[in-house]
């Protein structure tokens, strides 16, 4: 029996794949990328790379095992490269030597994390969670703008929550 | 307090400790549609320098007729051509092997394709060769069973540098999910 598993695919090399997994993963390392490089050209070429780097190494993926964290260990580690290769451009210096790099990856990590979680939502509940948290709209104005009853947009946000309370619980284990 | 509230609470307190809250842009904020195009054609520039393994196992509705060939760039060139690709057999097709060759012209590239072992298609169907760049699909045109056929392509394999050949129905304007040679 084969995998037809787009991680089975992207193994093989398959070009159609690498598009697959970029639609699945991408806004989560974009995110993470955003949150480390704080530069959106930057970003987007940490996410290039780390795809680039992932399908040169692609035959070492473990397809029997969930394949975002090992695009995320890759894209640390380009968007270290980048950060250093950027230094003297950067507007926030990064002192090494007292963990306040670690802080960064830590928090990149944590926003990788949060944005799978919020893939994992339904489209609705994603689209009310967004409205009121990230536009900044009231519950009645959610409500205007996604065209449902009030009721319905406060009933997805607390669905959405209690879905990414659950979804994040491995946040507690190494919060600080 | 609600159970919707403790969520809500626990939710924040989680999110705080990662110096985080829900409406952190870094959560939102997506790449530009354009990135992906751009992901999928540096992939595609870095499969026509990859070794003959790597290459992909396309899923056919005649998988016993599927030959995925890997181009791999020549350090030669045959008398008189620009350019040569060997291309590499798969375990669909073990014994079947081909070469494209290609002639810079101006507005475009002649091409020979050489292959032997190369069966007839299924009824309803051809062999394709296509030419692939930034994620990009140009059709080099369809043949059958030759085992050297001529054909030509409107642009420069600098631009497009992924060839491969798939077998599809008749008439398809855009490649299918099989591949049976790629370079």
């Amino acid at each position: 029996m084969t995998d037809d598993s787009v991680e089975a695919r992207f193994a093989l090399g398959d070009p159609h794949a690498v598009r697959e997994l970029y639609e699945r993963h991408s806004s989560a390392l974009y995110g993470a990328a955003m949150r480390f490089l704080g530069d959106r050209t930057l970003a987007q070429d940490a996410v290039q790379q780390a795809f680039l780097k992932a399908w040169r190494a692609a035959d070492q993926v473990d397809t029997s095992r969930d394949i975002a964290p090992w695009l995320f260990t890759i894209l640390r580690n380009v968007a270290i490269d980048i950060y250093r290769g950027e230094r003297r451009h950067s507007s926030v210096e990064l002192d090494e030597s007292n963990g306040e790099l670690d802080v960064r990856l830590e928090r990149m990590w944590a926003v990788h994390e949060v944005r799978l979680a919020l893939a994992n939502l339904s489209v609705d509940e994603q689209r009310a969670l967004a409205a009121v948290y990230f536009e900044g709209l009231t519950h009645e104005q959610a409500a205007e703008r996604l065209d449902v009853p009030l009721g319905t947009v406060k009933s997805r946000i607390t669905r959405a929550v209690r879905n990414l309370r659950r979804l994040l619980s491995h946040l507690q284990e190494v919060s600080r | 307090m609600t159970d919707a509230a403790n969520d809500d609470r626990e939710l924040t307190e989680l999110l705080g400790a990662h110096g985080l809250d829900l409406t952190d842009p870094d959560l939102w904020v997506q790449p530009p549609p354009e990135l992906a195009d751009r992901v999928v054609g540096a992939v595609a520039a870095a499969a026509s320098d990859s070794s003959p393994r790597r290459w992909y196992l396309g899923v056919a509705a005649a998988a016993a007729l599927i030959m995925l060939i890997v181009g791999v760039w020549a350090a030669f060139r045959s008398p008189g051509a620009d350019w040569e690709i060997a291309l590499q057999p798969t375990e669909y097709a073990p014994g079947a092997t081909a070469t494209v060759q290609g002639w810079n012209r101006t507005g475009g590239t002649r091409l020979v394709l050489a292959a032997d072992g190369l069966p007839e298609p299924p009824a309803g169907f051809a062999y394709h060769l296509w030419f692939t760049g930034d994620g990009e699909h140009v059709s080099a045109g369809t043949f059958g069973a030759a085992d050297e056929v001529e054909l030509s392509i409107g642009v420069s394999r600098r631009d497009y540098p992924l060839v491969w050949v798939t077998v599809e129905p008749l008439g398809a304007p855009m490649p299918g999910e099989t591949v049976l040679i790629s370079g």
